[in-house]
């Protein structure tokens, strides 16, 4: 029997029956596209974060204050910049590494108060961040040690004070003092600001001890030489830091790498989740498949017949509806992934992500939906296979 | 070419047995016409079945060209059903979805033809029954007659070696049917050997010999000429 041929019976059978086909088809059309979207959101969501992750600054650490109300934190564990280039000086895993205070005020421009964020800090933070400038430049080591009035202020900080007019060179006041404005950051494309910029400035923490009569750092964040360093150079610090204060469990760690891991494993959950679901589609497919080729054989009972008084063989009949059952569950695959590709561009639409569809994931959607047909087709075919010519050719 | 040796055949219904053929002995030679006729319930469809390699008896032996017909698998069956014989049935039997020349072209697919061939010998087999020109229509766009000329037409084209007609006019008013028994004549002459199934005189009058079946037992026979 010609395999085309086959493949053309089928199609005109399945036409001829085109709701029917289309309901028996929902079953492999919901799992496939389910799968389909979830990896295509799943796998563009791991390349954003990726993105994101290298952007944030790749081998990034920090150290910050451990949080324990039996045992808090008091001037004495307070860090130094002195601990932050004893560090520098004593770990050859920390590439670079400098403190950083946090703090909130408000500037006025053109009668407007405007709430800004301060991040008061060295020029090494740049290189760990990895901070990307728009104009300008970030401060260096001199304007730290002359505790200079610079800053750096955000892109939408910027459009805020200024609009479309450079920001560079001009000045704004904070706490009554004249900051000279020597850079503009990049705007932040990140999907965790979902398209909003924080309106930010970065000053030398020499500057802000300086005016603002506080010691205070909020934390240390550093860079590691390579990847595999990142522990060491965590490591390095946190026995420094507990030498250097003599005190001990009293501050704690986080580095890029882990939160990427945990941000894996939540994604790595979530697939796991959808693929079941989508699985348990697939099954209940698969015995739509069945029934509706059930039916289809007792309904062509007299074209069994037929054929098998023409000189069919039972292999004939039994390819004959199996790629019946194929061609609609494969159908219904082509269908699902055209669906879940539309479904997972819509969402990424919403929740501004990119999407990805890998050739893999699409052939693991055509096998798999391939698969349910011939699994779910076999019995039928048996069936039809094996009628009796003459019971068939009788059959009204 | 056909030989049936004490042919018996039992159909079993729960308890009832019910005997369709008994000790039924026929031969048919190459190039004969032969009638079979007789009441229903007389055997003459179950014997047809046996005779087309579609039903197998219960005891004796059917030698199809000498072969043992029991000794064959039901691979085997379908080679001689697809090859040898040419079946026409009383309701035609054609697939409802089909046009003419798809429905001609069924046994030449299972022969293993080519599509191009398969399409040149089905429209050639139409042309022999004079419908090449409603090759595209499907059945219900058909009348009986045509109908039972396309039937007629799939059953020749594997140029079988037997052609096995189940009242092939039965359905047919008897223009039509006379259109399709001259079919059947020329066939004949052509060397083909027939073996038809009919309860009508008119019918069977076309044949060379007629075989009278009743219940189950072949009662009579007689030259064609006769009726």
């Amino acid at each position: 029997m010609n395999f085309f041929e086959s493949i053309i019976i089928a199609w005109e059978s399945i036409v001829a029956n085109k709701l029917r086909s289309l309901l028996t088809m929902l079953g492999i059309i919901i799992g496939v596209s389910s799968v389909i979207t979830v990896s295509a959101l799943g796998q563009g969501g791991r390349a954003a974060i990726n993105k994101e992750m290298d952007a944030f600054g790749a081998n990034r650490f920090g150290i910050y204050y451990k949080y324990n109300p039996d045992n808090p934190i008091t001037d004495a564990d307070v860090f130094t910049l002195q601990d932050v280039l004893a560090i520098k000086e004593i770990s050859p895993a920390v590439e670079s590494i400098a403190p950083i205070s946090w703090d909130t005020t408000s500037i006025r421009s053109k009668g407007k108060e405007i709430g800004v964020e301060i991040a008061a800090t060295t020029a090494d933070y740049a290189k760990i961040a990895n901070l990307k400038l728009d104009a300008g430049r970030f401060f260096s080591n001199e304007d730290e040690n002359a505790k200079r009035f610079v800053a750096i202020i955000s892109e939408s900080l910027a459009k805020e004070l200024f609009g479309s007019s450079t920001a560079i060179g001009k000045k704004i006041m904070v706490s009554n003092r004249p900051f000279n404005i020597i850079g503009v950051l990049a705007r932040e494309e990140s999907i965790f600001s979902m398209g909003q910029d924080s309106k930010l400035m970065y000053i030398p923490i020499s500057t802000y001890f300086s005016y603002s009569g506080t010691n205070w750092i909020n934390g240390i964040q550093g860079k590691a030489v390579s990847q595999n360093e990142v522990d060491r150079a965590i490591e390095h610090s946190l026995s420094i830091l507990h030498r250097r204060h003599r005190n001990e469990d009293k501050y704690d760690a986080w580095n890029s790498q882990k939160e990427m891991d945990s941000v894996n494993q939540v994604t790595g959950i979530v697939t796991l989740v959808i693929s079941a679901i989508a699985g348990i589609s697939l099954l209940v497919g698969g015995i739509g498949i069945m029934n509706i080729m059930l039916v289809s054989v007792t309904e062509r009972t007299r074209e069994i017949g037929i054929r098998k008084a023409l000189g069919a063989q039972e292999i004939d009949i039994m390819i004959q509806f199996l790629i019946e059952s194929l061609v609609l569950s494969f159908s219904g695959g082509v269908l699902g992934m055209f669906i879940g590709f539309g479904v997972s561009k819509i969402i990424a639409l919403f929740i501004k992500i990119p999407t990805f569809i890998s050739w893999q994931m699409v052939a693991i959607a055509f096998t798999f939906s391939a698969g349910v047909g011939i699994c779910f087709g076999l019995y039928p075919a048996r069936k039809a296979a094996y009628q009796d010519p003459i019971e068939a050719l009788r059959y009204e | 070419m056909i030989q049936v040796d004490n042919m018996t055949k039992v159909y079993k219904s729960g308890e009832n047995e019910v005997v369709a053929l008994k000790d039924v002995n026929l031969h048919i030679k190459k190039g004969e016409f032969v009638a079979i006729m007789g009441p229903s319930g007389s055997g003459k469809s179950t014997l047809m079945n046996i005779l087309g390699c579609l039903d197998k008896p219960t005891s004796g032996e059917y030698y199809l060209e000498g072969k043992a017909i029991s000794q064959l698998d039901s691979r085997q069956l379908a080679h001689i059903r697809n090859k040898k014989i040419g079946f026409v049935f009383q309701n035609f039997n054609l697939l409802p979805r089909m046009n003419a020349l798809r429905n001609v072209e069924i046994p030449m697919i299972y022969a293993g033809v080519s599509s191009g061939d398969r399409r040149a010998r089905a429209m050639e087999a139409l042309k022999s029954v004079g419908l090449e020109d409603r090759w595209h229509h499907k059945p219900n766009e058909l009348s009986g007659g045509q109908r039972q000329r396309v039937a007629i037409a799939r059953a020749l084209v594997n140029s079988p070696r037997i052609i096995l007609a189940d009242e092939p006019t039965g359905n047919l008013d008897s223009k039509s049917g006379a259109e399709i028994m001259e079919i059947f004549t020329e066939l004949h002459r052509n060397g083909a050997t027939i073996v038809l199934v009919t309860h009508e005189n008119e019918i069977a009058k076309y044949a060379q010999r007629i075989v009278f079946f009743r219940d189950g037992r072949k009662v009579d026979e007689k030259s064609g000429e006769l009726l």
